[in-house]
């Protein structure tokens, strides 16, 4: 994919050039979305909107990491929407009848009806743990931390990102890291084996 | 003895994880690492954290996210015109407010207080000018001389020449009643050469004076006073039998007062103009501003 190539025809309004860039970064921008929102309806519609709104600005991009500047914009976009979800917050769904409270604890009518194979119960039950610890962090933690650790970002890139120098990236990420690291002991009984961090982390 | 890892340590720590430091800071690291063991462990637990973090599945999108053209439409043309519009009707207000608050309206606010007595003096010569006119036998007012009987000779004038003097075109009509020197010949020669050797007096133009400068209802009227007593615009006894057979030798015109009803006639003009300018113009502005609105919302929607 000659990226460079594609950006250009893209400012000049080539819309299929601008597609094939996203369908190179769409997964990444999801991926980042639903781990900053923890929904993935709403992570969906922040990935779309990203990409409309990096259409209509491509022509603000002065070079550097393209894959930076589209996850600037998804970035951006999942602020806007933590933002709309704190002004006006929203009821989970359940049932309407209250008369089944056991229903509602574990509620059947939410769970992946596809059979889950056994090998996948491990990393279910990790990813779990890894999104609720994740939510748990502040915001300008949480890009941070998903960027470097889950999408695998370097450090120059994430602070293109998030629009702040290389050390408050060291120290966002250092903080969210040991955030993380406390969270994740909590679910030490609950994470497989190959997974459980080690007898250390109990005595920090 | 355990020593508490501060933020900054914590932050080497996270950044040599990652390969993020420089040479420096790595030789720190490593001797921090080595000397004190609770940075050791802290580095293990983190380094296990982000272990368990590389482990977290990359969710795939769940669909396509490509673009389509009803997605991101081209601005239409018309669109443009908006921010134009709301630009100049910004603009038309602006000059509309600066019209009808105009902080040069100050000089004809001050005109029409000033213009009253002179109006009311331009129109007091007219009605005597009227009255001369219609009824020249008519007993003119009383003037009281003051210092002695009223001068028996011609009627006096301001001039310099005396009495019966001779003036470089013939005799001079008007003696003075101060400066005037004997009653001898003057030769023309000797006044050309004093008007010549004096200095040119700078001209004088009407102008709009305070004092002077009014509106009128007769604006292009020409004013003249008539009268050649020591009063201006009053007979006296000694001028009345001179008057009656030619008043037309002691009308003074006033072109003065005509120019300064003329300028102040145009001034009672441009006020309303302007104002009705203002109001044209702020009409317009409401106009664009309105449009705007419309083409917005017929956009939007």
């Amino acid at each position: 994919m000659d990226e460079p190539r594609l950006i250009q025809d893209a400012i000049k309004g080539d819309l299929d050039s601008f597609n094939r860039l996203v369908l190179e970064y769409q997964d990444m921008a999801f991926n980042l979305a639903f781990r900053m929102l923890d929904d993935p309806a709403s992570a969906e519609d922040a990935t779309q909107n990203a990409f409309i709104s990096a259409y209509r600005n491509i022509h603000t991009f002065r070079g550097g990491s393209f894959r930076a500047w589209v996850m600037r914009m998804v970035t951006n976009t999942c602020y806007d929407e933590l933002r709309r979800k704190h002004r006006r917050p929203t009821v989970p769904l359940e049932p309407a009848s209250g008369e089944d409270e056991e229903e509602i604890e574990s509620p059947s009518w939410l769970a992946d009806d596809d059979p889950s194979p056994e090998s996948q119960i491990e990393t279910q039950e990790l990813e779990k743990a890894i999104q609720h610890c994740i939510h748990n962090l502040p915001e300008e933690f949480r890009v941070v931390a998903v960027l470097v650790d889950i999408q695998g970002m370097d450090y120059s890139e994430v602070a293109a990102v998030i629009g702040k120098p290389l050390g408050t990236v060291k120290s966002r990420l250092a903080r969210a890291r040991i955030r993380l690291r406390t969270c994740l002991t909590a679910f030490r009984e609950l994470l497989p084996v190959s997974f459980r961090l080690g007898e250390e982390m109990e005595n920090q | 003895m355990t020593e508490k890892i501060t933020n900054s340590e914590w932050a080497l720590l996270s950044s040599s994880l990652d390969g993020e430091l420089t040479s420096t800071e790595k030789e720190q690291v490593e001797t921090l690492l080595g000397t004190r063991p609770e940075l050791q462990r802290a580095y293990q637990s983190l380094e296990g954290t982000r272990a368990t973090l590389r482990k977290a599945a990359l969710h795939k999108a769940p669909r396509n996210f490509t673009l389509t053209p009803q997605m991101v439409p081209q601005p239409r043309r018309g669109f443009r015109l908006v921010p134009v519009l709301r630009f100049s009707s910004a603009a038309v207000a602006l000059i509309a407010a600066v019209l009808f608050f105009n902080p040069f309206r100050l000089l004809p606010q001050a005109i029409p207080m000033a213009a009253v007595p002179s109006e009311n003096a331009a129109q007091v010569a007219l009605s005597q000018q009227d009255a001369l006119n219609a009824n020249p036998s008519a007993t003119p007012p009383p003037v009281i001389y003051w210092g002695g009987p009223p001068p028996q000779t011609k009627v006096n004038g301001m001039g310099g020449a005396s009495v019966g003097a001779l003036c470089p075109d013939g005799p001079c009509q008007y003696s003075g009643i101060g400066g005037g020197a004997a009653d001898s010949p003057i030769p023309g020669d000797t006044l050309r050469s004093f008007a010549e050797e004096a200095p040119a007096a700078p001209e004088i133009t009407p102008t709009a004076t305070p004092e002077a400068a009014t509106p009128t209802a007769t604006p292009a009227a020409e004013a003249t006073l008539t009268g050649g007593g020591p009063i201006l615009g009053i007979q006296s006894d000694g001028a009345t039998s001179m008057d009656s057979a030619a008043p037309e030798a002691f009308t003074q015109s006033l072109p003065m007062v005509s120019a300064d009803n003329s300028l102040a006639a145009d001034q009672s003009e441009k006020i309303p103009v302007r104002t009705w300018v203002a109001a044209g113009l702020l009409v317009l502005a409401l106009a664009g501003l309105l449009t705007s609105f419309i083409l917005t919302r017929g956009f939007r929607s």
